[in-house]
């Protein structure tokens, strides 16, 4: 009976435990100030856009601190930090209610979790490309009897890392891929893109299963549609 | 049994006497000439306001708050006192505080003060306090509060009004400096330092020696 008796304590105890694990548990008495200057592609001062800091990457509604960028793109503001948590200092953000959707989204990470952080962040310059749409065609020829090829190209939201050396940023995707095979049952490919403009968009192609060969192309304003044949 | 009689009397005569003897000059002060003012208990709303560049002046819209306090006649002038206080604050901006929705401020402190009777009805008290200040905050999707903890150098007026020997109103402005212990060099004086004013009103209940 007291066998019983003490398992379920052990039991309850570790049922609370577990259900307490992931709470966010705030660093009393400190503050963390976020400075940066917020620019696009072509060092123009960007107003107005959405900041904030959140716990990590995933965890976008626990938001530490928040603010917009102000004129000259000046951002200063103070965020709360957690101690069983990093930082995730968000530019631009999806979650944000007012996300602009003509510029990307930037993330700095640290992961770290601990009692110490520092009290300020300064980000010196932080740039946000302007977004742009581009469609995509590639055509098999008629005397070519197959074409495999990837489309590699940046994500809208991008993160770096700000601990490079000992947390470095490999595990957060900052590129997709679009893979496809044209052959005598498809004969074209169409899609459209929201790209940052002056990234790379990378085509990986095999044509006729021989060696793989590859283009790149930079986004801009001139290229939107682009049209390739193989 | 008549010399014990006597005895009584005697006694009773002579404890009579003796208590007749302490009994102190009568003062402006006391409502009731044969009465000594000893101890007061007071219970007062008061509004609280920020009137400085600081998080608690910029970025909370307070709700009002509730205070008890004792104070003690040490003289019939001075008066030693004790005092607790409770109010609530929301946050209106967070951009300077971090992601707080409301913080629940409470305050346990010490007082000295100087009491003076205008007339038999009107009186006024100017006390010096200082007090522990802790700050309860609330994160939105934080469980658990986490504290702040703080000290308040405050001064307080008051003036009262006297309907009997037990019970007075009084209204009360009370500024004071609350001094916070949030690290952050940049926003030190924001975060930290702030200037505030309790403006209220309340009751008071006088009571007084059995007998003088």
């Amino acid at each position: 009976m007291k066998v019983i008796y003490f398992a379920t304590i052990v039991v309850l105890f570790l049922c609370f435990s577990a259900c307490h694990k992931d709470d966010v548990l705030v660093t009393e008495d400190k503050r963390m100030a976020v400075f940066a200057t917020l620019l696009d592609s072509n060092n123009v001062a960007l107003q107005d856009l959405a900041v904030n800091v959140t716990t990590k990457v995933g965890e976008e509604n626990n938001v530490l601190g928040a603010s917009h960028s102000k004129a000259l793109g000046k951002v200063d503001f103070v965020s709360l930090v957690a101690y069983n948590r990093g930082i995730v200092v968000n530019f631009n953000p999806l979650s944000s209610g007012d996300h602009n959707p003509n510029f990307m989204s930037l993330s700095y990470v640290d992961p770290r979790e601990f009692m110490d952080r520092e009290e300020s962040v300064n980000l010196d310059l932080v740039k946000l490309n302007p977004i742009q749409d581009v469609d995509i065609s590639i055509d098999r020829l008629p005397e070519t009897d197959s074409v495999e090829f990837r489309i590699q190209y940046y994500n809208t939201t991008q993160f770096i890392s700000l601990d490079e050396e000992n947390n470095p940023i490999g595990k957060y995707q900052n590129t997709s891929n679009t893979y496809e095979r044209l052959d005598e049952e498809t004969a074209s490919f169409q899609n459209s893109y929201r790209l940052p403009v002056g990234s790379p968009i990378k085509i990986l192609y095999t044509v006729n299963d021989e060696a793989e060969k590859d283009t790149t192309i930079t986004v801009n304003s001139a290229n939107s549609i682009i049209d390739l044949e193989f | 049994m008549k010399k014990l009689l006597l005895l009584v009397f005697i006694l009773s005569i002579s404890v009579g006497n003796a208590q007749t003897e302490i009994i102190p000059e009568p003062h402006k002060n006391w409502y009731e000439p044969e009465d000594p003012e000893t101890v007061f208990f007071g219970l007062s709303f008061y509004f609280p306001n920020g009137i400085g560049d600081s998080s608690l002046g910029n970025d909370y819209s307070f709700d009002a708050g509730i205070q008890f306090e004792v104070n003690v006649f040490i003289t019939p002038q001075f008066v030693a006192g004790v005092y607790g206080k409770w109010h609530e604050g929301e946050v209106t901006n967070i951009e300077k505080i971090g992601n707080i929705s409301d913080s629940n401020f409470s305050e346990y402190g010490l007082s000295l003060g100087y009491y003076q009777a205008i007339n038999r009805q009107f009186n006024y008290m100017i006390t010096a306090g200082i007090g522990a200040v802790t700050l309860n905050n609330t994160v939105p999707f934080s469980p658990d509060s986490f504290r702040e903890n703080g000290t308040s150098y405050k001064v307080t007026g008051e003036l009262g009004y006297r309907f009997n020997q037990t019970i007075a109103i009084f209204a009360k402005v009370s500024p004071y400096y609350l001094n916070l212990d949030i690290e952050n060099a940049a926003y030190d004086s924001y975060l930290n330092k702030h200037f505030l004013v309790d403006v209220g009103f309340g009751l008071r209940v006088h009571l007084h020696n059995p007998n003088g």
